[in-house]
């Protein structure tokens, strides 16, 4: 008995496939890769490669395991999204068999076994990211990038935080482990002059401590702890009278300067790319980005804990791409439109608190994984149902 | 929610902004409608030498027949309430055949062999001066939109309540592609068309009436605009712009008039009168005294050579229509669907009779059935839902039959008109789905009455039996009551029937006292 | 090491809004439903394992409260008995060995009898049971009789002999006539109990699958 309505093509309706879907959203992927592979690292388009061979690998033998048609699912190019995506998040001189890994418990853990496509309630990709951050935190921290173009530049910013050259040698950080240093730096210099001001720092107890000292397991071995162990600590320092302004100046060059803004840049135009196609709405993107943009402001306007201005923030890190390509994935996302703003903005703060008071440099991961954690109950508050009779009438 | 709020103020601005009003949700679809008459004329088919008429109303619920087999009928006789004999001649059989419903079962139809004076349609009852929903009634108009409401019930329920009927509202929108029997109807008969929204605006005395049409629909508006210049009627010819669903009647209802209607609501609750613009011409023909015993019908579809728009009298079966039109399709080849591309369902026998319902009758080449992917809630479904639900949510709640989680998400709001079955990157049934749970819905319902019917009569019936045992207690405590009264004879009888006993006893025992000397003692 | 619990406590305080406004905003099935309705399966309530700790969930947890309480008065009881009884179906057909639903429903709440008895409800309701009374799932007695497709009585009414026997049987008053008069039933009421069978001294009694009208037609699931 077929009630169902005739094949779309029959009223001239261009039906958009999942294929389609996922055909766009790769396709607004796509200037961001080839930038960053200019840019930062060409190894990033082997990742890629790797991780989408071992995937559609992986989802082959787990679709023949629970006895699924392989094919028409294989060919829905979820699994290829997802892999692309989990390669441009870990660091580019991962070991491929961590990256393999990575890929093994996104399409088991995070895909399949809740169902496949469309029941896993985490963004299987940053499931995958949370394993391995936590089982290889070393090589997942440790961005050991061959610099394709110059990087010399953003270490000749003009602050008072002295020229550190060593850290090239060490390793081609992103802007927000410089950050990271930056900030230790500060904090070291400025903690005899003003033990007593209130909130300042307050949230990093553990670079109180004195330098060297092993903090956590997760930051052995992290730039963050090279740092501190290399680092000349003494009179050669120079006190630092400013430390709210010189941080943010230090942000700012360190951000804007660096090739990672075009990148984030490349991110976004591929992101708004996806909002024209139709492919996602307004509502994730604009309440992540909008929710980071007023916390920054609002603490850059306290003045009490040193934050980085409006536009690097938005541009650093994984930002861009977890807003517009991450936090979007209707699968795991809610699904009502209050509920997105909700579930945007949530991302939007986790992402905020966990830059600034953990031991991560970025938390678009962690960010999404915690809302995700909320979106059955987002989507249980937010249904838009018209109100039934008995309700609504008097 | 402050966000719905800023999004509904927003899309208020966004509406005050544009001269037509616009509706949430929906599908623009290309326009396709195949089959518009070209010189002004509507063809007839030619009488069949079968009609069958399915004794069901729009419900489906069945009717009692007032006529017997070889009785003769009239042209416009009842042959049960609420149904009309569409031509004159003989009922040759009451039996089952198959009938247009999604089911495909076979139901109580009368059979009627036409007469040779079959085809003449003359007026079977008086002109009258001003429509009446007597008259309504006895004509047999029904909706000839889509659902088959009757339509004299229908306006009895607007304007019962003695006030004055708020919107007249004429359905003219026909926005499901490859149906055009409307806008066929509105291109040829124009002027009768103003002169039956004239009567209904008498009849019913509404503060104001719309027609509302499709903005794409030019030759139809041309008519009916020159149609208005002869005889100038204080109503608004409104177009709209062209989505689907535009004409359903909720989506109408709220587009025009701005009204929000709840789930399960009828327009008539809120005083508006939405009534279809061939229902409102059928109303006028019944008003001259002819009963409603044809409908124009849109023949269409990738496999039909000739799309056209004829009158087909009621009862004629699909089969004898496409054949008259020069089709042969084969149900093993071809899928035959009526009620429109999206809304409609396929039909299992090409038997079944045309009825006031059947607007179009597509055929197309049977489509290989494509398995549907999981759901990924992309969030198209509920961009395109005209209702304004969550059908990526109701999907998970009406699959699991948890029928309270539907109707939490709205299930009773869906109009099931398929726009979500059609974004759907995935291809899945929701549609379906949906018709599925709300039936089940309703049939637990209904269920549940029953149950709680039986349960009151068997406690009904607990409680007669248990007074009818009482009524005997107190009858069996009264007589002995009237015993007691006398103290000694009872005494006396006691002692009697001792003395009786041991009588008999003694005679039959043969040494053994223990029992009779027991009995003495005691 | 501090930040991590910083961060851990702010996911609770979260976490206890979030469940403080599912709370507030309705019934406390929120949280069960969500989940529900992301696993989609739709079994996942009604999985054998799942059943066993119902008795934190949703209306399994009313059951030892209202227990409790029925010491004072016995409204709660009542009130359970009531529920209980909404859930059968009414064919008072006697097959659970209790004479009628109701009586039924009354053993189950007072004398903790087994909720597998009645095949008309079949293995629908001894789920709805075990769900809403926290008991364990468990097969049909089938010794009770088989779960059966809705049926009607019909009486032949060439054979009838006008013997009311069957009219003092039926539990819901769906056969008239009278003392040497035929015998019909009225299908409406009638509830498919076959309690009538027996009586029946010319056996002119036969059971019929329910007849239903289109209007009562179900449109089919999509496969």
């Amino acid at each position: 008995m077929s009630t169902t309505a005739l094949n779309a093509g029959v009223v001239g309706y261009g039906r958009r496939s999942v294929r389609g879907i996922m055909g766009h959203v790769m396709l607004a992927l796509v200037p961001g890769t080839i930038v960053y592979a200019t840019l930062i690292d060409y190894r990033i388009i082997l990742n890629v490669l790797v991780a989408i061979i071992a995937a559609l690998c992986v989802e082959a033998v787990l679709l023949r395991l629970r006895q699924r048609a392989i094919l028409p699912l294989l060919c829905d190019g979820s699994i290829v999204l997802a892999a692309w995506l989990l390669a441009l998040c870990v660091p580019p001189s991962l070991p491929a068999w961590q990256l393999i890994a990575g890929i093994v418990v996104m399409t088991g853990l995070g895909k399949h076994l809740y169902g496949g496509l469309g029941q896993n309630p985490f963004n299987p990709a940053m499931v995958a990211y949370a394993v391995l951050i936590v089982s290889f935190p070393v090589t997942m921290t440790d961005w050991q990038i061959n610099v394709n173009g110059s990087e010399a530049a953003y270490d000749n910013a003009p602050t008072q935080l002295p020229q550190l050259p060593e850290w090239d040698a060490i390793t081609g950080a992103t802007p927000l482990d410089r950050l990271r240093q930056a900030r230790s730096i500060i904090h070291r210099r400025t903690a005899p002059e003003a033990p007593t001001q209130p909130g300042q720092l307050a949230s990093e107890p553990d670079t109180r401590k004195a330098p060297g000292h092993a903090t956590t397991p997760l930051a052995e071995g992290s730039p963050l702890h090279a740092l501190r162990k290399d680092m000349p600590e003494g009179p050669a320092a120079i006190p630092i009278t400013n430390p709210m302004a010189e941080y943010s100046r230090f942000a700012d060059a360190a951000i804007m300067r660096s090739p990672w803004k075009w990148v984030s840049l490349a991110w976004l135009a591929g992101g708004i790319y996806l909002l024209f196609a139709g492919i996602i709405t307004w509502h994730i993107p604009a309440s992540v980005l909008l929710t980071v943009a007023v916390l920054y402001l609002a603490c850059g306007s306290v003045g009490t804990v040193p934050t980085i201005p409006l536009i690097p923030a938005l541009l650093s890190g994984a930002l861009m791409i977890g807003a517009f390509f991450i936090a979007t994935d209707p699968v795991s996302a809610a699904t009502s439109n209050t509920g997105k703003l909700i579930y945007g903005a949530g991302i939007g703060v986790f992402t905020f608190v966990i830059r600034e008071y953990s031991v991560y440099p970025e938390g678009v991961a962690f960010a999404v994984l915690l809302m995700n954690i909320c979106v059955p109950l987002l989507d249980y508050l937010f249904t838009r149902a018209v109100p039934t009779s008995d309700a609504g009438r008097k | 929610m402050p966000a719905e709020t800023v999004m509904k103020l927003l899309h208020h601005w966004w509406t005050a902004r544009r001269d037509e009003p616009v509706m949430r949700g929906g599908l623009t679809l290309p326009r396709h409608k195949p089959g518009l008459p070209v010189n002004g004329e509507i063809a007839t088919l030619v009488m069949p030498d079968r009609l069958v008429l399915p004794l069901l109303d729009y419900h489906g619920r069945r009717l009692l027949p007032v006529v017997s087999v070889g009785q003769r009928v009239d042209y416009g006789e009842s042959l049960a309430p609420g149904l009309i004999a569409s031509a004159s001649g003989s009922v040759i059989a009451i039996e089952p055949r198959p009938v247009m419903h999604p089911s495909g079962r076979s139901e109580l139809c009368v059979v009627i062999r036409p007469d040779e004076n079959g085809t003449v349609e003359s007026a079977v009852h008086e002109a009258v001066p001003e429509l009446t929903e007597q008259r309504l009634a006895t004509c047999g108009v029904t909706g000839l939109g889509g659902a088959g409401f009757d339509t004299a019930s229908k306006v009895h329920k607007a304007t019962q309540h003695g006030e004055q009927l708020d919107t007249l509202l004429i359905n003219a929108v026909e926005c499901e592609p490859m149906i055009s029997c409307d806008e066929s109807l509105m291109m040829c008969h124009a002027t009768e068309i103003i002169d039956a929204i004239a009567s209904l605006m008498t009849m019913t005395h509404c503060k104001r009436c719309v027609i509302a049409i499709e903005n794409d629909k030019h030759a139809a508006i041309a008519a009916l605009r020159q149609a208005l210049d002869l005889r100038p009627l204080a109503l608004t010819l409104q177009p709209l712009a062209p989505v689907y669903p535009a004409g359903a009647e909720r989506q109408l209802v709220e587009r025009i008039t701005g009204q929000l209607l709840f789930a399960g609501e009828r327009p008539t609750h809120r005083g508006i009168l939405c009534i279809n613009v061939a229902t409102a011409l059928a109303a006028r023909q019944s008003q001259l005294g002819f009963p409603m015993t044809s409908r124009i019908v849109t023949l269409a579809g990738r496999s039909v050579d000739e799309p056209v728009n004829v009158r087909v009298r009621f009862g004629t079966s699909v089969a004898e229509v496409l054949r008259q039109t020069g089709n042969k399709p084969s149900l093993a080849s071809h899928q035959v669907r009526t009620g429109g591309p999206l809304s409609g369902f396929d039909l299992a026998s090409l038997e079944a009779p045309v009825t006031a319902t059947t607007n179009s009758i597509i055929v197309q080449p049977v489509q290989p059935t494509v398995e549907p992917l999981p759901c990924i809630r992309c969030d198209r479904c509920s961009d395109v839902c005209p209702a304004g639900l969550l059908p990526q949510q109701l999907l998970w709640y009406a699959r699991a039959e948890d029928l309270a989680g539907s109707r939490r998400f709205g299930l009773d709001s869906c109009i099931e008109c398929g726009c979500c079955d059609l974004v759907c990157p995935s291809g899945i049934s929701l549609t379906q789905t949906f018709r599925h749970a709300r039936d089940s819905q309703r049939e637990q319902r209904h269920r549940d009455q029953l149950a709680d019917a039986a349960e009151l009569r068997f406690h009904k019936r607990e409680d007669r039996l248990a007074q009818r045992q009482a009524a005997r207690e107190r009858r069996r405590q009264d007589a002995r009551a009237k015993l007691i009264g006398d103290s000694d004879a009872i005494g006396d009888a006691l002692a009697r029937a001792r003395r009786r006993r041991q009588r008999h006893e003694r005679p039959g025992q043969s040494g053994d006292h223990a029992t009779p000397s027991h009995d003495g003692d005691s | 090491m501090s930040t991590v619990l910083a961060l851990l406590g702010f996911v609770t305080v979260i976490t206890l809004l979030g469940g403080l406004l599912a709370w507030l905003s309705s019934s406390s099935k929120a949280l069960r439903l969500g989940f529900v309705s992301r696993s989609g399966s739709g079994s996942g309530s009604g999985s054998g394992s799942g059943n066993n700790d119902n008795g934190q969930t949703g209306d399994g947890a009313l059951l030892p409260s209202i227990q409790g309480d029925a010491a004072p008065g016995t409204e709660p009881i009542t009130r359970l008995i009531d529920s209980v009884n909404a859930k059968l179906p009414q064919t008072q057909c006697a097959q659970c060995g209790y004479p009628g639903c109701r009586p039924y429903a009354t053993a189950i709440v007072m004398q903790d009898a087994p909720i597998n008895q009645c095949p008309p409800g079949g293995d629908a309701l001894i789920r709805e049971l075990a769900d809403f009374l926290g008991k364990p799932l468990v097969a049909l007695d089938s010794e009770r009789g088989d779960t059966k497709l809705p049926q009607t009585a019909v009486i032949d009414e060439s054979q009838c002999i006008g013997c009311t026997l069957c009219i003092a049987a039926c539990p819901v008053d769906a056969i008239v006539g009278a003392s040497r008069y035929m015998h019909t039933v009225i299908t409406d009421h009638c509830t498919g109990c076959e309690l009538c069978l027996p009586p029946c001294p010319v056996d002119c009694i036969s059971m019929i699958a329910a007849e239903q009208g289109l209007d009562h037609w179900c449109r089919p699931k999509p496969s």
